[in-house]
């Protein structure tokens, strides 16, 4: 009597059931014949029942209800737990395949004359009520996310409409601007720009001094190209004065008119809305400046 | 007798500048009253007996029948509606099935209930066929 190791059946085992499953899931199992209820459960425990896109793709090979049942649960639990609107939407067809057979092979007659049987017909019976509830529980949980969204919109909408309502009340306590502010405030930006020209009238007239004295003090013609560096130096501090002076000129003129054009037109507008501007120099121990202030 | 030919055919001619061409597309369809036929090839349509049933054993004679016929791609659309459909007693993919030529019994089911049940007679020589059934009818 011959005996076989236990290595030798185990990897007959394995031989045998992966070849019924390659036979079962290849390309081909469209082409079969028959499918009976232990072949089918062999196919679905090759499944990965962790992906419901695998669960998916084999339920559609082999037309089985159970795998859409299990691949529209999966998506379902994610999706209430993701609160994912998409998931839920894809696991409704799922199960409502799943219905469809389990109704078609709980039907004495259908079972009865197909060779595809991918469950007992007592299963499929009992599929019909179970793949039922689960398209409740997906249309359910589809219409409480779509709950969910629509309350969030709302509030979104409501918090939007608070803040802009906020902005309004902001604006209506500023009040509206009075007449002549727009040329008031433009006018104090060119008197502003005005007096940095000034500024830089200063520096540069310092740097040119500066130049001045250090070339008359150089020893020539030993330093003949020092003389040259501040030459060149002293050009360019009389350049700076000069551009400092023309913005500083424009900036000034501009700045006054338009100031004293806008508060004139403030004036004439009555008591209330008065305005008014001062330039002014101020001098302390560090040095000096010109100072611009105003109301309006 | 031969002038009365030559104008016969000129306006025979004539005629068919006038008739408008056939669709670009293959064979019109041919609609029943919920089912609609559209066949690849020109010529062959096929047909479809509402409420018909094929026994376990005609499907078996009508499938030895067609065993050395060219394979046929079955697709089922359905319309105004949702279903699964039901080929010989086989859940038909979302994707279409290669199908032997001849009759199939066909059902198409939303759940519980029985959208459309009848015999499909696919042509000989065709490569493809689509059957859209209009759920709502």
């Amino acid at each position: 009597m011959r005996t076989s190791s236990p290595l030798a059946t185990g990897l007959a085992s394995a031989l045998g059931l992966s070849l019924a499953l390659t036979c079962l899931l290849a390309p081909g199992v469209a082409s079969a014949k028959r499918l009976t209820p232990e072949q089918a459960a062999e196919a679905r425990s090759a499944v990965d029942t962790t992906d419901p896109d695998a669960m998916e793709e084999a339920a559609e090979e082999l037309g089985d209800p159970e795998l859409f049942l299990r691949a529209a649960e999966a998506l379902r639990l994610e999706a209430d737990t993701t609160r994912d609107l998409d998931l839920a939407i894809r696991a409704l067809p799922l199960a409502q395949t799943a219905n469809d057979i389990a109704a078609y092979l709980a039907d004495e007659r259908n079972y009865k004359n197909s060779d595809w049987r991918p469950v007992e017909r007592d299963r499929a019976v009992g599929l019909v009520a179970e793949s039922k509830e689960s398209i409740q529980s997906i249309e359910a949980l589809i219409a409480a996310i779509e709950e969910e969204r629509r309350k969030a919109a709302e509030e979104e909408a409501a918090r939007q409409a608070a803040l802009a309502a906020a902005g309004e009340d902001e604006k209506k306590k500023r009040g509206p601007m009075k007449p002549g502010t727009g040329m008031i405030i433009g006018g104090s930006a060119a008197l502003a720009l005005g007096v940095g020209g000034v500024a830089i009238v200063g520096v540069g007239l310092a740097q040119g001094n500066a130049a001045q004295a250090e070339a008359e003090s150089l020893d020539l013609p030993a330093e003949i190209d020092r003389l040259s560096e501040l030459d060149a130096a002293g050009s360019r501090a009389n350049n700076l004065a000069l551009v400092g002076g023309i913005v500083g000129g424009v900036g000034l003129i501009a700045g006054a008119t338009l100031v004293a054009l806008g508060v004139k037109k403030r004036k004439q507008a009555g008591p209330d809305a008065s305005a008014s501007v001062q330039v002014g120099g101020y001098f302390s121990a560090q040095g000096g400046g010109l100072q611009l202030s105003g109301s309006f | 007798m031969l002038v009365i030919r030559a104008s016969f055919i000129f306006a025979l001619s004539t005629l068919g500048f006038l008739v408008p061409p056939p669709p670009a597309s293959s064979a019109g369809p041919d609609c029943g009253e919920q089912v609609c036929l559209y066949s690849s090839s020109d010529e062959k349509s096929g047909s479809y007996k509402v409420d018909a049933k094929l026994s376990k054993k005609n499907r078996r004679k009508e499938a030895k029948k067609q065993k050395k016929q060219k394979d046929v791609e079955l697709a089922v659309v359905i319309l105004d509606g949702r279903g699964s459909a039901f080929v010989d007693g086989r859940y038909l993919p979302k994707a279409g099935m290669a199908i032997k030529p001849g009759k199939h019994e066909l059902e198409i089911r939303d759940g519980e209930q029985l959208v459309s049940r009848g015999v499909l007679s696919i042509p000989r020589r065709i490569d493809s066929m689509t059957v859209e059934v209009h759920a709502d009818r």
